[in-house]
């Protein structure tokens, strides 16, 4: 221990004396390591912890339903919950509520939930009770709310306890309130109240409404659990194979073919599979982009700590010559690397903190806040980071500590001048394997930038600069099809109105939302059960004009197409080539959303779904004329706005307010703000990587200039000799710049593969542009070459331009 | 104490093999102080590099005390080193970044000592060389004379029964230079077997017996007559 001890006081101290060196490996480490931190805490809490605040998560499961996306229908849940092999068994599905009453009408996420909810997941309450297996169909109005509403609605927790709270226009009593920090059983955005399910049918609204939650064909609920104490997995599992194929047996019609039960183990992660912002795909990326990073800096740490080897050298020799064995003196070197990797990673917790909050900020498709995952700096990250120092300190300290005791002891005790010098490999090896590295982030960056590029200058058909957007969900504040219609009409000429703005429609789905909407078409004359699939949409009167979607041929829809009037549509180019080719849309009809329907007006081709639509046949209907769902479902109103869309948001908002204090409009502010989520993986990934590049090519660049600035050194008695004997300046400097090449150029070799395959794991992500598209890496190569050659460059003018007779003296 | 038969090194090159030393033999008993002396190239530094076992590459017979050390392995080699050899350096080779105490201090721990054993000896080194004082400074403020003194100490902290001196005076001037050969002359007095090598004749003097080294061959042994010992103290 006290060898250690001096070891470690030898280290800071030697450390202390090169204070630029330290302070730069301080500051690699700590972006390096701080980073890594980052990224494993968001890890940490999707994939590996448990779900926070509940008892015992170890002990929960979720059971899958491996042919509905993992959800049961209620039915089937009280078949399993009978089922021996667990001890308790509880379910919930999640639904968007309207709450209103006291303080500003707001759109809430609710869980509607078994009666046992509560007390599987083991959680007590702080205030009143929570939901008991009673209430579960009793259809009594009750509800638990989360901490945070109830502290919003009610100011204090226990304040709202037997209070009432409207809920889709209907009043429920409060019974209890849930802990601080408890999001509930889901994934993603919090749960923010909860209700029971016989509860269900008072808030149901639109074609909801209409399901019998008794239904065996309807597949809503999420499962969890815990087994029955004894069962092990493999016997639960074994168990479930039997429930699934009894099931099949029972009720053919209601379960799918090859119907199948799994389960795992409740972590965010799994309740978040198959979500469109699946969060493992992401941290995957992520991880990789940060290892890679950290690879890189190692890689030139160890560089650096070669050449301070070298210079050290009699210092090592003299302590052999003492008697320090190898294992000795390499435990010393690696005490000296510990500490500056220690100190990176404490430096790290800052850098993983800031970036932290700044990634919470960052919000995946389906709007879910990569914040809400509840990622922090907890004793298990802390120990992350510590690991994570000292695997660092020994993967960059190691090789050179290796490589510094292994020259020959009596030449360094003589500190000889002339001699032949072996070549050394290992910092060529290292300057390669950062340019490797490097290339991969480089070009990876380059390809998610120009697809990013590419993605933003698409024509997307229609103009979605200055289109202010508020959403809005008539069913849940209890309207029917008639008041629906009324509203709707008042708000879209209330919001054409508003100073400034140009026109206002009604649409079921934003373009590039993220949405998707595949229907069925048939057309008169062909066979019947013959359908075709199109993009399908329901959009209100002035909508094409609104977004700028040109209509070529016939009109969109007007005020005039009444709900109860003759049903119509819109087409666009590509539904009219394929339905009726060489023929007038006009006048055609067709049948969809369950009515035949006129063909009134012929749209320009625009991208809908997602930018990578090849314009497929896409037909819009009147919303009106959607039998009432379609202005009871949640809806957007658009209006557009020559100047800024963002701040018109806020008077569009009013103006709806203005009409119905109990509808909380939600959604994106502006249509650029909607279609943005698109492109989350484009714009976070190339300002990731590219962000990573940069670090990774400063190093790589700072890792040349010292090996090179290293062998002028050693060398300068060499130089010396050769501009006293008439070398021109000139030659030396290509002299010294040819070095380089060699490792550069190796590096490169070794890294367009990699980068090749790192740019097809992209492959989704791109836009426009191909995984090995040849000017995105011929840049990335160019982009290398050059800072190799400036770094390179620095030293080599240094030799060129040295003083012969110094440098011949030098010792 | 030390006896070596046909000690020889070479190195290959392309002009054929170059000869360092050539059939050395050489008997050293216990308590003698030796001098090695020659030209530039004579292997002066190499025969001692070879006596203190810091160099292997070498053939011949080797004997130190009862240690038959050309059949040792390189490792063996090393563990007597640390038990037997301290060596003395021309430029000292002090850790820079150690103070004096801390340089005393670092023999003891390569070799494995005790925390509480090596505060012990180091003091007691400090208190025999009369550096007490100096203890907490580096070797950069201490004079060339001061450096080796502290070189020397270092050498002798681990209780060695050979001192190795390569050109101990060679960077001091003279005045520093005796010093360290009384000092060396002290230590022989007190039963430590020295050799030294030198360009000195007068350093020369201090021990009892020169070998000369010409070309890797004895060209030739002599007793020192004139010696430099009591008279010199009593002068």
């Amino acid at each position: 221990m006290s060898d250690l001890l001096q070891d470690l006081r030898y280290a800071v101290r030697t450390l202390a004396r090169s204070p630029v060196f330290a302070a730069a490996a301080i500051v690699i480490l700590a972006l390096g390591v701080g980073f890594n931190t980052t990224v494993f805490s968001l890890v940490d809490a999707v994939v590996l912890r448990p779900l926070p605040g509940v008892a015992r998560p170890g002990e929960l499961w979720e059971i899958e339903a491996k042919r509905t996306s993992s959800v049961f229908s209620y039915p089937s849940y009280r078949d399993l919950r009978e089922n021996s092999l667990f001890s308790s068994l509880a379910a919930y599905g999640h639904r968007a509520l309207a709450v209103s009453g006291d303080g500003a009408a707001e759109r809430v996420r609710a869980a509607v939930v078994s009666g046992n909810y509560f007390d599987v997941l083991g959680v007590r309450p702080p205030a009143g009770r929570f939901l008991r297996p009673g209430d579960e169909e009793s259809g009594e109005t009750l509800a638990v709310l989360s901490h945070g509403l109830s502290q919003r609605r009610f100011g204090r927790s226990a304040e709202a306890v037997g209070k009432l709270i409207v809920l889709n226009g209907t009043p429920f009593t409060v019974v209890g309130v849930a802990p601080p920090g408890f999001r509930g059983a889901g994934f993603g955005t919090p749960t923010d109240l909860w209700i029971p399910i016989g509860a269900w049918p008072r808030v149901a609204t639109g074609a909801l409404a209409r399901l019998d939650f008794h239904r065996r064909g309807w597949s809503w609920m999420t499962v969890f659990g815990r087994l029955a104490p004894g069962i092990s997995r493999s016997q639960a599992q074994a168990a479930l194979d039997v429930a699934a194929r009894d099931e099949q047996r029972l009720y053919p019609q209601a379960t799918p073919d090859d119907y199948r039960i799994g389960l795992r183990l409740l972590t965010q992660a799994a309740a978040g599979a198959g979500h469109p912002a699946d969060p493992v795909r992401f941290l995957a990326f992520l991880l990789g982009a940060v290892a890679v990073s950290l690879l890189v800096a190692c890689a030139n740490l160890a560089n650096l700590l070669l050449a301070r080897a070298v210079a050290r050298r009699r210092e090592i020799a003299v302590r052999q010559a003492l008697g320090a064995g190898r294992g000795r003196l390499v435990r010393q070197m690696l005490t000296e690397s510990l500490a500056l990797s220690l100190a990176g990673g404490a430096a790290g917790l800052a850098v993983a903190n800031w970036s932290l909050a700044l990634l919470s900020r960052v919000r995946l498709p389906g709007d879910v806040a990569l914040g809400s995952f509840g990622a922090a700096l907890d004793f298990r990250v802390l120990a992350f980071a510590l690991a994570v120092s000292m695997a660092t300190g020994v993967l960059f300290g190691l090789l050179p500590a290796l490589q510094a005791t292994r020259f020959a002891l009596l030449a360094a005790l003589k500190d000889d001048g002339p001699g032949r010098r072996r070549r050394a490999l290992l910092p060529g090896a290292l300057v390669a394997a950062q340019v490797a590295l490097c290339l991969i982030l480089l070009s990876s960056g380059g390809l998610l930038a120009r697809s990013l590029r590419n993605a933003l200058a698409a024509d997307t058909g229609f103009e979605a600069r200055g289109v202010a957007l508020a959403s809005v969900q008539l069913g849940v504040a209890r309207y029917d099809a008639a008041r629906a219609w009324t509203f709707a009409t008042a708000a879209a000429r209330a919001a054409a109105a508003l100073p400034g703005a140009r026109s206002a429609a009604w649409a079921g789905m934003l373009p590039l939302g993220g949405d998707r909407e595949v229907e069925s078409v048939e057309l008169p004359g062909e066979a019947p059960g013959q359908r075709q699939a199109v993009a399908a949409t329901a959009v209100g009167p002035a909508y094409f004009r609104t977004i700028g979607l040109k209509i070529l041929a016939g009109r969109e829809f007007e005020e005039t197409d009444l709900p109860d009037g003759a049903p119509v549509a819109v087409v666009n180019e590509a539904a009219a080539r394929r339905f009726w080719p060489g023929r007038n849309p006009i006048g055609q009809r067709l049948r969809i959303y369950g009515a035949e329907r006129t063909v009134v007006g012929l749209c320009r081709d625009s991208l809908f779904q997602t930018l990578r639509d090849p314009h497929m046949p896409q037909v819009a209907v009147a919303i009106q004329q959607v039998g009432g769902d379609g202005l009871l479902a949640a809806m957007t109103l658009l209006v557009r706005f020559p100047g800024d869309a963002g701040a018109a948001s806020a008077s569009l908002r009013s103006a709806i307010a203005a009409l119905d204090p109990n509808l909380p409009p939600f959604g994106p502010r502006t249509l650029e703000e909607s279609m943005g989520g698109q492109l989350v993986p484009q714009r976070f990934g190339s300002a990731l990587l590219g962000l990573f590049a940069a670090l990774t090519l400063v190093l790589a660049a700072v890792g040349i200039y010292a090996v090179v600035a290293g062998s002028v050194a050693r060398r300068l008695r060499e130089i010396g000799i050769r501009l006293a004997l008439g070398a021109e300046p000139a030659r030396l400097f290509r002299m010294v710049l040819a070095q380089t090449a060699a490792p550069v150029l190796a590096g490169i070799a070794l890294g367009l593969p990699l980068a090749a395959v790192a740019a097809r794991a992209l492959g989704g992500f791109l836009f426009g542009v191909a995984p090995t598209d040849s000017a995105t890496f011929g840049a990335a190569v160019a982009v290398l070459a050059l800072a190799g050659f400036a770094a390179a460059s620095f030293p080599a003018r240094r030799a060129a331009s040295l003083d012969p007779m110094t440098a011949v003296r030098h010792e | 104490m030390i006896e070596i038969r046909n000690i020889e090194k070479s190195f290959d090159t392309r002009a054929g093999q170059t000869f360092v030393l050539r059939r050395i033999n050489l008997k050293i008993e216990a308590g003698e102080f030796v001098t090695v002396m020659g030209p530039s190239g004579a292997g002066k530094s190499t025969l001692l590099s070879i006596l203190g076992m810091l160099d292997h590459a070498w053939r011949g017979e080797y004997r130190l005390l009862d240690h038959q050390v050309d059949r040792l392995k390189p490792r063996e080699r090393i563990e007597l080193n640390k038990r037997y050899v301290g060596f003395v350096f021309q430029q000292y080779h002090l850790l820079d970044n150690l103070t004096v105490a801390e340089n005393l201090d670092i023999p003891l721990s390569y070799r494995n000592v005790k925390g509480s054993e090596r505060a012990a000896a180091v003091a007691d080194t400090l208190d025999r060389f009369q550096i007490v004082g100096k203890k907490d400074l580096y070797p950069s403020q201490l004079s060339g004379g001061q450096q080796q003194l502290v070189g020397v100490a270092r050498a002798l902290i681990a209780k060695p029964k050979l001192l190795l001196a390569d050109e101990p005076t060679g960077n001091l001037h003279s005045d520093q230079g005796r010093d360290i050969m009384r000092l060396f002359q002290k230590l022989n007095e007190e039963g430590m077997t020295i050799v030294q090598v030198t360009h000195s004749e007068e350093n020369a003097r201090y021990g009892g017996r020169i070998v000369r080294l010409f070309d890797g061959w004895i060209a030739g042994e002599e007793r020192v007559t004139d010696r430099i010992g009591v008279e010199t103290a009593n002068r």
